[in-house]
């Protein structure tokens, strides 16, 4: 190939403020040719965004360009002119953004956005001027991008009359035949499958440009979105993530632009929607030969999705190479330990008390009871617990939690069962899994277990108490014995406190110890999650994510309990900090016999971490059994989807790989 | 929509119910003689005295006379004032010059807030923004009377430019400068509003796709920007507006102009107790009533928001 | 892997001292001339307010001889003298204290009132919050001056600083009541509350310790800025002649009386209206620098 459609030398990038100035990118270079596709992976901080960023100008804030090129067809873009930009942004290079939820204005519909795409970049979906000039020469129009004709509304429903009329309508032509994605070329060709001999005179005279209303359906019928021209009519908050993320993936290729900037398009969203929409925008770029800048912190998903890698840390590329020869062969320390450390690529289990080293210590009673439990059998509560002797530490029985939504009218109110008769039991010493995307009840299960829910029926016991029928005081020592850890490291600790105050409030709350020993045993908590005893001093603001859910998980550690809950509790970690509080967790496990109640969306993790895993949909078990099994075996779609969508679970390290078709 | 603004009704009645029963109580349930306190310190003919306590229902209980008012007030019935004509028609009088006087302020505060709070939170930072800050700050801190008083020596007495006094003479001319020192305020706050607002906007992430789209600067600004920072400034203005229709006693008073707020400061001082009450009880409706406006049109222009 | 694995990859910055956010903010405060000046301006007023012995050695009442009526500034007397012939500087520097008391008093009743329903609301929910939230809707559809006039008039006799406060503060409360349920609301379900009821901790000490102070940002910036409110809503009143009691001389009645001679002595309503115009700008000012440092926006 010549030259490259992007090519970026030495770039430096810097945010200043009124008090010091900070390098966010240092030397960065890489080519990425036309048609083909390139990941830049780091973790947050990398300075992959504000790479990506800066190609099309759009630096937040303070952001600036010292030194190096950018160069685009040949063109120079640093120092280049802000129009230079505003003819680039959507024509040339498009963008699809990181958080579906805040990327599209919520005053406007989605339709109006997607044609202000359209609009801001000259594109004529008539082709008006195109026929004009076709006219002139006399030739007919090509199917190029710019030559192509779309299937109009009003074109459709004549052809659709015609072909009822001689009786060759069905369902299945009526769905080949949409609105603003159809094109000429395509109309005849799907006609001439019908046997018609006139085909091409019936596709000239009814597929003859759309209007940019059905252009905009088109392009989001291409996005697959389903019921476009409906949907283009509706706010941006009627929409799921997912399809928002559609949306704006339709918006940036409206133009039809030579590269594609997608910026973590999907981190925001559910594994299993976001491997659909990767994968269709592979083949949309695929086909219409766009180029794909793809950013991202996952490897597995960089490796799966890019022909090329760029590793980024501290905002210098410290790997670049084809995607394979990284994974299986990578040379820089740092991104050794990424692969190392990729959740998506591992498949071991960390060591615990139960099973140290090795997962898959099932025994068969165990297996048994799992696929009764997937039956829909119920155990009985007196029935002796099936570990090898072990008494479960938590026996979850039917439990069911209804919500009560309160509707417009007054009085009117909906139910909605976000746990339906979930039972399952965790043996002292190991981890249970709890799986499931969002809203699949999988936290409302965590509450109900932390007593901070009323179970609207079903119990939970522990150590073979239920729960719900203590006297305060037995509740108040229930505390002491199961403790949570959330997601947000920046939610969970009250930003008004020290970090040693954090730690002693369990302490004190339960009157133990006097101030001396209350202080040696933050410190000593402090040396357990690897924090200096500095910290205690601190406030939650001025720690990492990664340092805040180790103080939440001292604090949880506080009272010594016997079961952790941990909500998610690694989820907003980079991958490098998440690996390591993995292996925390599990010595910890280790070293006091803890038992843990998992909640994650993350099957990668689970398989790292578990001994059982519960696959949870719409409030209910609709799977579950030892790790390998689920991993090896898995019975329901639903798990299988969930399987497939684990970044990287195409690759097998080891062997020879081929990049996607 | 209709089961919102049905229960939004439902709310106001305990509302509108203990704000009335609230103006009631500190008109009527006073030490001393309500009728005594309307003739000052002239002697009242006990004959007159009885005739007015019977008709205005004085010599019955507090709660008694308050239930009988109501009950008039819901048969559309204002009361009569101590001089004999319907307080309704004595509001009819004087709002039509209250309003005029309202809906000019609103159009200076719409006008002058947002041109100057959007240039500003387009340029934060810089020597536009502070200044505007700075004259917002003044604008809020300078009390209304004092603004008054220096509008009047400066551009009415000194420069002539405008009338100093309204008076009778309630043409658009006269009022300006009345109308610019009540709204002087809420200018301020919506300067200040606007200017938060867009330049909340200006770094939201729509703002960033739509320029990645390829919109240039100025239609950023226009469509994306603007419209929805306008949507508190709006509901802001709403709020404002059924403030301003209540008069404005201060204004009206230094520019001694024949509106609502100078009746009821006369009523207030001269004790006619009816009146007050009258007056402050369609004020508070007005007030209620706007606000509920102001809920369906924020909900009109946030698509987002679901009315329950 | 090794123990050192965390300590290596997400280490602790110990180079930088620790700073709680209220240190934090207030760092950010003595950096901000605009509070370096309300500071000042408010240091002064208080000082004035306290002792204004200190400032002008004579007594507002005595002193005044009508022969120096409108008399221009002259050695001890640097702004003149009014109508009554009484010195203008005296007069200002005793006006202080009324104004500023009313307005200290009025924001403390109404932060105590106000926050104290609001936070009930906002934390307990429910049933509670209607009936509180209707309460705080009474008060609030009867205009504040409005109200205070009538009040005020049935009361003529007995008017001084305590009526005033009072009556404001009964109807100024609502809008403090609703910025702390509102701020209450939004850390009512934060994680960190959820952590606390999983620890044990009591009902009540979480809404003490941990819910109230981090309400407390939006509750001091909106105390702060109505304390400049409440005392142009006092000078209002004494403006309209039912506030404090003519012989506080406070700066609004001191307008009031000023108001006539506003084509033949411009100056004798300036200076009381500069004075009052000054202390209400500091306030402001000080609420706006406050708001700034404690935006939770600027603070990752």
């Amino acid at each position: 190939m010549g030259e490259p459609l992007l090519s970026l030398r030495d770039l430096e990038i810097v945010f200043a403020s009124r008090q010091a100035t900070v390098s966010a990118v240092r030397g960065v270079s890489l080519d990425l040719e036309a048609g083909c596709s390139l990941a830049i992976v780091g973790e947050s901080g990398s300075g992959k965004s504000t790479t990506a960023h800066a190609i099309i100008n759009l630096l937040p804030g303070t952001g600036q360009v010292t030194a190096g090129s950018i160069k685009f067809e040949g063109q120079e873009l640093v120092g280049a002119s802000e129009r230079t930009f505003v003819e680039l942004r959507g024509a040339k290079i498009g963008l699809v953004p990181q958080d579906p939820m805040s990327n599209l204005n919520p005053v406007y519909r989605i339709g109006r956005q997607v044609k202000e795409a359209l609009r801001a970049n000259g594109v004529d979906p008539k082709r008006s001027t195109y026929k004009a000039l076709t006219e002139l020469v006399g030739e007919d129009i090509p199917d190029t991008p710019a030559g192509r004709l779309y299937l109009s509304s009003a074109g459709r429903e004549a052809l659709i009359a015609e072909l009822t009329r001689r009786g060759l309508f069905n369902d299945q032509v009526g769905r080949d035949l949409v609105i603003g994605f159809s094109t000429r070329i395509e109309v005849q060709s799907l006609l001439q499958g019908l046997g018609l001999e006139d085909a091409a005179q019936l596709a000239a005279a009814h597929v003859d440009g759309a209007s940019a209303n059905d252009r905009v359906a088109g392009l989001l019928a291409e996005a697959g979105l389903p019921d476009a021209a409906r949907r283009a009519r509706q706010f941006p908050h009627e929409f799921s993530g997912g399809m928002r993320q559609r949306v704006l993936i339709a918006m940036a290729l409206a133009a039809r632009p030579q590269l594609l900037i997608a910026d973590e398009p999907t981190s925001a969203l559910d594994v299993t929607v976001q491997r659909q929409i990767l994968n269709h925008l592979g083949t949309l770029t695929r086909e219409l030969g766009t180029a794909l800048l793809f950013i991202t912190h996952d490897l597995g998903l960089a490796a799966e999705r890019a022909q090329q890698l760029v590793v980024m840390y501290k905002g210098r590329v410290v790997e670049a190479g084809p995607s394979l020869d990284i994974l299986t062969d990578p040379r820089h320390p740092y991104t050794q330990r990424l692969v190392e450390a990729a959740p998506s690529l591992s498949s071991r289990r960390l060591g615990s008390a139960v099973a140290p080293g090795a997962g898959g210590v099932i025994t068969v009673s165990n297996r048994d009871r799992a696929d009764h439990q997937s039956q829909g059998h119920q155990s009985q509560a007196g029935e002796p617990a099936a570990d090898g002797g072990r008494r479960p530490l938590l026996r979850v029985t039917e439990l069911t939690k209804v919500f009560r939504l309160r509707g417009a009218r007054p009085g009117s109110h909906s139910l909605f069962t976000a746990v339906d008769r979930v039972s399952f039991d965790v043996p002292a010493g190991t981890t249970a899994a709890l799986v499931g995307e969002s809203g699949s009840g999988k936290s409302t299960v965590a509450n109900l277990v932390l007593d901070l829910l009323e179970p609207t029926s079903g119990q939970v016991e522990f150590e073979g108490q239920n729960i719900a029928r203590r006297s305060k005081a037995e509740r108040f020592a229930f505390r002491r014995q199961v403790q949570p850890v959330f997601q947000d490291p920046y939610g969970s600790l009250d930003p008004m406190w020290s970090i040693f105050r954090i730690l002693e409030e369990p302490l004190r709350t339960h009157g133990l110890g006097d101030p001396k020993w209350r202080a040696d045993r933050v410190r000593q908590l402090l040396d357990r999650v690897a924090l200096p005893a500095s910290t205690m001093r601190r406030y939650p603001n001025e720690l990492s994510g990664g340092q805040r859910q180790r103080v939440a998980l001292a604090r949880a550690l506080a009272l010594e309990p016997k079961l952790v809950v941990l909500d998610e509790a690694v989820s907003a970690l980079d991958v490098l900090v998440q690996a390591q509080v993995l292996e925390l967790l599990a010595e910890l496990q280790r070293d006091l016999e803890l038992t843990y109640l998992f909640i994650t969306h993350d099957l990668a993790v689970v398989r790292q971490t578990a001994d059982r895993v519960y696959v949870m949909e719409q409030g209910r078990v609709v799977e579950s059994g030892a790790v390998e099994d689920i991993f090896q075996h898995p019975r329901q779609d639903y798990t299988r989807r969930l399987l497939e969508a684990i970044p990287g679970s195409s690759l097998r390290l080891g062997e020879p790989l081929r990049p996607e078709p | 929509m209709g089961w919102y603004i049905g229960k939004r009704v439902l709310q106001m009645v305990p509302v509108f119910i203990g704000a009335t029963l609230l103006v009631y109580a500190m008109v009527f349930l006073v030490p001393g003689d309500p009728i005594q306190a309307m003739f000052g310190e002239r002697a009242v003919n006990p004959n007159v005295a009885a005739q007015i306590r019977q008709q205005y229902h004085l010599d019955q209980p507090f709660i008694n006379q308050y239930l009988i008012w109501l009950g008039g007030i819901f048969q559309g019935d204002f009361g009569t004032s101590f001089s004999g004509r319907p307080v309704i028609d004595e509001i009819a009088q004087v709002y039509p010059t209250t309003v005029r006087l309202a809906l000019m302020a609103l159009v200076l505060e719409a006008v002058l807030g947002v041109v100057l709070g959007a240039v500003a939170g387009l340029r934060r930072g810089r020597w536009f923004d502070s200044t505007a800050l700075v004259l917002s700050l003044l604008l809020i801190a300078v009390p209304t009377f004092v603004m008054g008083f220096l509008l009047q020596a400066v551009v009415g007495v000194k420069l002539k430019w405008l009338p100093v006094t309204v008076g009778a003479d309630v043409s658009l001319r006269s009022l300006l400068m009345p109308a610019f020192v009540l709204a002087s305020v809420s200018i301020a706050y919506v300067l200040r509003l606007t200017r938060t607002s867009v330049a909340e906007n200006a770094q939201a992430d729509f703002v960033r796709t739509a320029r990645a789209k390829g919109l240039g600067a100025g239609q950023v600004v226009r469509r994306h920007i603007l419209r929805n920072s306008l949507i508190p400034v709006v509901t802001f203005l709403g709020v404002d507006l059924g403030a301003l229709m209540g008069g404005a006693i201060v204004t009206e008073g230094i520019f001694n102009i024949p509106g609502v707020g100078n009746k009821l400061f006369q009523a207030i001082i001269r004790g006619q107790g009816p009146t007050v009450v009258s007056l402050v009880t369609i004020l508070v409706l007005v007030f209620m009533l706007t606000s509920l406006i102001v809920d369906l049109l924020y909900a009109a222009l946030d698509p987002r928001i679901r009315l329950v | 892997m090794d123990e050192s694995g965390l300590g290596q990859i997400d280490a602790l910055d110990e180079s930088v001292p620790p700073a709680s956010l209220w240190r934090e903010a207030g760092r950010k405060l003595v950096r901000r001339p605009s509070f370096i000046v309300a500071a000042v301006m408010i240091l002064i007023v208080v000082a004035v307010t306290c002792f204004p012995g200190l400032f002008a050695s004579g007594d507002p009442n005595s002193g005044c001889f009508l022969a120096s009526r409108f008399g221009g500034p002259s050695a001890g007397h640097p702004l003149g003298f009014d109508q009554q012939g009484c010195d203008i500087y005296t007069r200002i520097i005793h006006g202080a204290r009324p104004s500023v008391l009313v307005g200290a008093l009025t924001m403390l009743t109404v932060l105590l009132l106000g926050g104290t329903v609001g936070a009930l609301a906002g934390w307990r929910g429910g049933w509670l919050d209607a009936i509180l939230s209707r309460l705080g809707d009474i008060f609030y559809a009867i205009p504040t001056v409005l109200a205070a006039l009538v009040f005020l008039n049935s009361q003529k006799d007995r008017s001084g600083v305590v009526m005033v406060v009072l009556v404001i503060a009964a109807f100024a409360w609502p809008q403090m009541a609703r910025i702390t349920r509102g701020a209450v609301l939004a850390v009512k379900n934060a994680d960190f509350v959820t952590a606390a009821r999983a620890l044990g901790v009591s009902n009540r000490r979480i809404l003490v310790s941990h819910v109230l102070p981090n309400a407390a940002a939006p509750m001091i910036v909106t105390a702060t800025v109505s304390l400049g409110t409440y005392i142009v809503l006092e000078a209002t009143l004494s403006f309209l002649g039912l506030g404090l009691p003519l012989t506080m001389h406070s700066w609004g009645s001191q307008i009031s009386a000023a108001q006539g001679l506003i084509r033949t002595h411009p100056e004798q309503l300036l200076w009381p209206s500069a004075a009052l115009a000054l202390t209400v700008l500091a306030f402001i000012m000080l609420g706006d620098a406050v708001r700034d440092a404690l935006d939770p926006k600027a603070r990752r």
